[in-house]
């Protein structure tokens, strides 16, 4: 029987994930979750330091294509603003930036 | 690609779809600039994006397009070996369209140095070498080993926790602030 992890590779489907107070869950299991976790942590900090060059501060999203895999995140607050939150995805094959980020929103909605 | 052809292309890029600020770079040599940021500004971002780029090949990885959403618009990186272009654009769901045109630039930037070098008679194996040598467009930072990465490190920093589901995720956002959602609607279930 194939894991979620296999299926979605196989399928070359975004797995999701998302991250909020420190912590990273998702259905793909601990190494792919890691792994999200690892990829977002840098891909922030670079949307932050070219933010700081810019004096743009405020970063909605970040996305990356390496080979044959994309990668992102997108950044939502609730209502309150006081608990920011991550959703992202890996996927593995060149995904247009915009199917890759609309398909992380859905998912954040559904 | 001559100077005026290279200015003319980038020109053209520049004013494409909701485009407004364009900048070429090799490794932290700034090449083109039409972006309305100082010149100290544009050189720090070139050098931050160096340092983004050196981060990921001391993980042995070679991310090739970035892009990134702020509330002042987005930007795209696109790499390739020694040259980067950035593009500044404010249409968020024209985002693979202007991927697509850098890329595109920058495959027949490169080629076109290449068919300079073989005009003058070079093999090919030669003309790929003159074409991207230091000579050919010198890299202002001589002796770029030895400087500090400040930004590297930082990244580094960030980066090295343990890597597992539960290490360290800080918010981008301070408490309080609120993302541009550009064209993206904020689920109303979150």
């Amino acid at each position: 029987m194939r894991t979620t992890l296999e299926e979605a590779l196989a399928a070359r489907e975004p797995r999701f994930f998302r991250a909020s107070r420190g912590e990273a869950k998702g259905t793909t299991g601990e190494h792919d979750t890691a792994r999200f976790a690892e990829n977002l942590m840098v891909l922030q900090e670079c949307a932050v330091l070219l933010g700081e060059q810019m004096e743009m501060n405020a970063v909605s999203y970040g996305v990356f294509q390496e080979g044959e895999e994309t990668g992102g995140f997108i950044f939502e607050t609730d209502a309150s603003g006081q608990s920011p939150h991550a959703w992202g995805a890996l996927v593995n094959r060149r995904m247009p930036f915009r199917e890759c980020l609309q398909r992380i929103h859905d998912q954040a909605g559904g | 690609m001559r100077s005026q052809v290279l200015q003319a292309n980038l020109n053209s890029l520049r004013k494409s779809g909701s485009v407004f600020g364009l900048v070429m770079a090799r490794e932290t040599t700034v090449m083109f600039s039409d972006v309305a940021f100082s010149a100290k500004a544009v050189t720090g971002i070139v050098q931050t994006v160096d340092d983004i780029i050196f981060y990921y090949a001391k993980e042995h990885r070679s991310p090739d397009t970035f892009a990134f959403g702020y509330d002042g618009g987005n930007l795209l990186l696109v790499t390739d070996e020694f040259f980067r272009l950035i593009v500044w654009y404010s249409d968020e769901t024209g985002i693979d369209r202007v991927t697509r045109s850098a890329r595109s630039f920058l495959k027949d930037y490169k080629a076109s140095l290449i068919t300079d070098q073989l005009e003058k008679g070079l093999s090919l194996v030669e003309a790929e070498r003159v074409a991207f040598s230091e000579a050919e467009l010198p890299d202002v930072l001589d002796g770029e080993d030895a400087l500090a990465r400040p930004v590297t490190e930082r990244i580094s920093a960030r980066a090295k926790g343990p890597i597992d589901p539960t290490s360290p995720i800080a918010p981008v956002l301070p408490p309080g602030a609120k993302a541009s959602q550009n064209n993206y609607p904020v689920p109303p279930s979150l």
